[in-house]
């Protein structure tokens, strides 16, 4: 025996307890991300210490300028960044996603974004962004008829990353477009 | 309610992975060396066994939310002391779970810079509906806790991972660093315990001794509930 049978009949009412349910995928998109670059930053080459990476962004913009015109779809569709500022720093950025149908233990079905600017613009909407601000410790506000402005899509770290902005945006900050016009 | 039954071990066996892809420890070893994704591959693997053990141990799914990823930054920043249990980093993650719970305040406050650097998250189908079943699962699971949390912390531990979270016994071991022989002890004076437990006041402290502050006449709802029929 390696598991708990002999608990069964005994401590019932322990054993007995909710089923799993899925780590929020908005939530989990955003851990991942930190996640990742705690271990970029704990093993960072001396070419991208702070110093070199001023010097290297002067040469690299120039290179991704012309880059970031191409358009690349997200390929991780269960979330999007709503941002509300231009820059890639997420703390300005709410995650959204659906919930998904949960198919059995341990499992989701993840449901996928097909319109991230429509979602994003929703969430305007609802007046949960505010332009320009960071999202730390922002309640979540219900409210319907707030302003909507422009928005764009972008593609940041595969996801799809919707800005107030306009076709130059996503050039700005050296990202690939998520969809065309 | 359900008892846990994941599969066993979550195995990831001879170096390749659920689905196929790449084992933990190869993972886990492209981790080591710098690699970004290789690290997010396996918190994608592992985030939902973590998460569901962080709410089991502490009746919140939004504590298990921050709670969940600290795991995974205290396993990273003692990277060093990592072992695998056969090429599954799953029983050390929920071993680090458990202490991570057990300092809960101490584990946070460590990493309240990055988590709050974390963008709130906003899910936006059937929010009310979910919020219930979450509120539903919270209350069933503090009504248990009530009773766990009077074991000793050793035997909590031991518990939550055979128990709750489905580790073998090995796997248990070479997550709490003891001898497989002290895993089975410790399970069997848990059940002591709570047998000991469902016969007592429910107001009776750690393992049937005297709560600490407890009042004879302290009126908790009895939790461990016998069946008609049953012992």
């Amino acid at each position: 025996m390696d598991r708990h049978e002999e608990f069964e009949g005994s401590v019932d009412e322990v054993v007995d307890v909710p089923a799993s349910r899925p780590f929020p995928s908005a939530h989990r998109a955003a851990v991942k991300t930190m996640l990742m670059a705690q271990v970029r930053a704990s093993r960072r080459p001396w070419w991208q210490a702070p110093a070199a990476v001023a010097v290297g962004t002067a040469v690299g913009v120039t290179i991704l300028a012309g880059a970031a015109q191409q358009i690349v779809a997200p390929t991780r569709t269960h979330a999007a960044h709503c941002f509300t500022k231009v820059t890639t720093d997420t703390t300005y950025a709410a995650d959204v996603s659906f919930a998904g149908d949960v198919i059995g233990p341990n499992l989701l079905r993840e449901s996928k974004i097909e319109d991230p600017v429509k979602v994003c613009g929703d969430i305007w909407e609802q007046g949960v962004l505010i332009r320009d601000r960071q999202m730390l410790g922002q309640a979540h506000r219900p409210e319907h008829g707030h302003a909507v402005p422009d928005l764009v899509a972008c593609t940041l770290g595969g996801q799809a990353a919707v800005y107030p902005g306009d076709a130059t945006t996503c050039a700005r900050l050296g990202l690939p477009r998520a969809e065309a016009d | 309610m359900t008892t846990p039954n994941p599969p066993p071990g979550a195995g990831h066996r001879e170096g390749v992975g659920a689905g196929g892809g790449p084992s933990d420890s190869v993972l886990w070893a492209q981790a080591g060396k710098g690699d970004p994704s290789a690290f997010g591959a396996l918190f994608e693997r592992h985030s939902q066994r973590v998460y569901n053990h962080c709410f089991r141990r502490t009746g919140s799914w939004t504590a298990a939310e921050d709670l969940t990823s600290v795991v995974f930054l205290e396993t990273w920043r003692k990277r060093r002391e990592v072992k695998l249990s056969d090429e599954s980093l799953l029983p050390w993650l929920l071993a680090v779970a458990n202490n991570v719970v057990r300092n809960r305040d101490r584990s946070l406050r460590r990493h309240r810079r990055l988590l709050a650097k974390l963008p709130p998250a906003v899910v936006t189908a059937n929010p009310a509906e979910e919020a219930v079943a979450r509120l539903d699962d919270e209350r069933a699971m503090q009504r248990v806790l009530e009773v766990f949390t009077r074991l000793v912390p050793d035997e909590q531990d031991v518990l939550a991972l055979v128990v709750w979270a489905g580790l073998s016994y090995t796997d248990t071991a070479i997550a709490l660093g003891v001898p497989i022989g002290t895993v089975r002890s410790r399970l069997a004076r848990a059940r002591e315990h709570l047998r000991k437990l469902a016969g007592l006041d429910p107001g009776a402290g750690l393992t049937g001794g005297p709560a600490p502050g407890s009042e004879p006449g302290d009126s908790l709802s009895p939790v461990v509930r016998h069946e008609p029929g049953s012992p």
